[in-house]
């Protein structure tokens, strides 16, 4: 078995992204209250803010900005204990997903609005810029 | 364009801190982005399809499980996700499932599913998933 110790680790050209064999790791994820006065993530990976836009609904922002937006991004939701848990949908036709992130909605089972999570996970996945 | 082919990676400074390029100029610590526990399984019958970092699973009543992890994670405030699939091995899009991750601890995460149909009913799913990203303890 070999090991090697580095602590830095770039692509040969000194400027293209490194290439994990058959591994791709996340680009971007965070927890965070959603239902805050003032939406701050818990903990993240490049994630810079969170924009409320309300009941059911807000927004995250990520520090660097995705190499397009073709990525692939899931939410996750819980409101207060196993059996209040809200869907984080996401509306193509009305929203604008950009590569510096996107909005996201609140909903029930039945697909009414309902109060943003106070613990919602994101989590993207695909190229940085 | 070069590889290097090794089969552990350490960071020398500290053990768990490696800089890695992940865009045109952008650098992110490797340990970070790296998905800490992931697991697929059927809670119809509490059995496991294959599962990484995660050293039981227990049903907790219809449609709540627990997935105990091998290694703890640091603290409750990691990221988690979740889908499931009421049936498998079928195409039929009315075998979706409402999904979900609750009960955050540092040692254990559960999930919640429900029937689409019947909306809020918890019902028991043929395939689950689960993963989560944070820092390992």
């Amino acid at each position: 078995m070999s090991e090697l110790k580095v602590d830095t680790l770039t692509a040969s050209d000194g400027t293209s992204p490194v290439t994990l064999t058959k591994q791709s790791a996340a680009k971007a994820w965070a927890n965070a209250d959603a239902n805050a006065a003032t939406i701050t993530s818990r903990d993240s990976l490049n994630v810079s803010s969170w924009t409320d836009y309300g009941t059911a609904s807000f927004g995250v922002n990520l520090t660097n900005s995705m190499a397009n937006t073709n990525y692939a991004f899931y939410g996750i939701g819980e409101a207060g204990g196993p059996q209040n848990c809200p869907i984080m949908a996401y509306n193509k036709d009305a929203d604008v997903k950009t590569t510096s992130g996107n909005r996201w909605y609140a909903t029930s089972t039945s697909y009414t609005l309902v109060a943003n999570p106070t613990q919602a996970s994101v989590m993207y996945l695909g190229d940085l810029a | 364009m070069s590889e290097i082919k090794v089969d552990t990676l350490t960071g020398k400074t500290s053990a768990n801190d490696i800089t890695v390029t992940v865009g045109a100029t952008v650098t992110a610590k490797l340990e970070q982005g790296l998905t800490k526990v992931w697991g697929s399984y059927n809670l119809k019958d509490n059995t496991a399809y294959d599962a990484f970092n995660v050293s039981s699973n227990q049903d907790l009543a219809t449609g709540r499980s627990q997935f105990n992890f091998t290694n703890s994670l640091s603290a409750i405030d990691y990221s988690v996700h979740a889908t499931s699939r009421w049936e498998i091995n079928t195409t039929a899009h009315t075998q979706s499932q409402f999904c979900s991750a609750t009960m955050l601890a540092t040692g254990s995460v559960q999930t919640t599913t429900e029937d689409n149909a019947a909306a809020g009913t918890a019902e028991d799913a043929r395939y689950v998933t689960v993963s989560v990203r944070g820092g390992l303890a």
